[in-house]
């Protein structure tokens, strides 16, 4: 029946098995940014560092306390270093191709550009903001762009984020689409808004 | 474009931002259960899932973190179409999909 072979490897993830139907397309997009991911948090972590540091250059005398608070102070007036990478969505697009009853996933790594400027400190719609309600205004204009003309929306760390949702639109060319789960409308209304018939 | 949900406030607010864009025309918006509608049209199906975890340091399962169960959903979009787009968390486990078409697959046949 079904052929599962799975590589050790992850660059070269290549599984092969028998499917249900003629030649599908599934595609999966993973749109949240992982917590621990090098472009989120390092940029955070940069910009708190160096400003401790520039104390230690400017001010010598003041080397053996820097204390925190200080170091907020001098980050106001000194320009901050611009990151040279700016905030993307990770994208692992799974395709599955073939025939009849045998089919091949192949899993393309892609990067989306997000809307946020790449001095943002925090623009991640994480779970854990989310689960606390606090979610920051920056990562709600993320979301939807509109959100200054009365956007209503909860739990917003489900709501797919703009640019996530153009990429599925143009992605997906059809004329009928069936949105099952759909929330918020984060999806629909992207998506919906490329449509050129109406259903 | 044929959006569903369960909740009754949830498309309540997703007719209202559809408005806000202007795009409220393109899009009829049904409160049904998923699950008990038949003979629905359509080109692709797309899917996005709650996230039902309590610990967000937990990496998302497949199997065990999808509010309503994905497996059930894929059964049910497989009757409209072959075509079926999915979202889902970034720290998802992709080995697990290999196990996921295995299991949907045993039930399709039977």
């Amino acid at each position: 029946m079904a052929e599962q072979s799975l590589g050790s490897d992850k660059k070269s993830k290549k599984a092969s098995f028998s499917f249900f139907g003629k030649g599908g397309f599934l595609g999966l997009f993973t749109s949240r940014p992982v917590e621990n991911d090098p472009n989120t948090l390092n940029l955070n972590k940069n910009t708190a560092k160096r400003p401790i540091l520039s104390i230690d250059v400017d001010n010598p005398s003041q080397k053996s306390s820097p204390t925190f608070s200080k170091g907020l102070a001098l980050d106001n007036n000194a320009p901050q270093p611009k990151p040279s990478v700016s905030p993307e969505y990770p994208l692992n697009e799974v395709l599955v191709l073939g025939e009849e009853y045998k089919m091949v996933v192949k899993i393309v790594n892609k990067k989306i550009p997000t809307c946020s400027p790449p001095n943002a400190s925090s623009f991640v719609p994480s779970l854990k903001n989310a689960m606390h309600e606090n979610t920051p205004t920056i990562i709600k204009q993320e979301i939807f762009s509109m959100y200054d003309k009365g956007i209503k929306a909860k739990e917003w760390h489900e709501i797919t984020p703009e640019n996530v949702g153009v990429h599925i639109a143009k992605r997906l060319h059809c004329n009928i689409m069936v949105d099952a789960l759909c929330g918020f409308g984060g999806n629909t209304i992207q998506v919906s808004s490329s449509f050129s018939m109406i259903f | 474009m044929l959006s569903i949900d369960i909740d009754p406030e949830k498309t309540l607010s997703a007719r209202h931002n559809s408005q806000i864009y202007g795009v409220h025309h393109k899009i009829d918006f049904l409160t049904v259960d998923f699950f008990q509608l038949k003979n629905l049209v359509g080109d692709v199906v797309f899917l996005g899932p709650s996230d039902m975890r309590k610990n967000p340091n937990e990496p998302f399962s497949l199997f065990k973190h999808s509010e309503p169960d994905l497996r059930d959903l894929l059964a049910k979009s497989l009757e409209i179409s072959f075509n079926i787009a999915l979202k889902l968390p970034g720290d998802t486990n992709l080995e697990e999909l290999v196990k996921l078409f295995n299991v949907s697959l045993e039930r399709d046949n039977l």
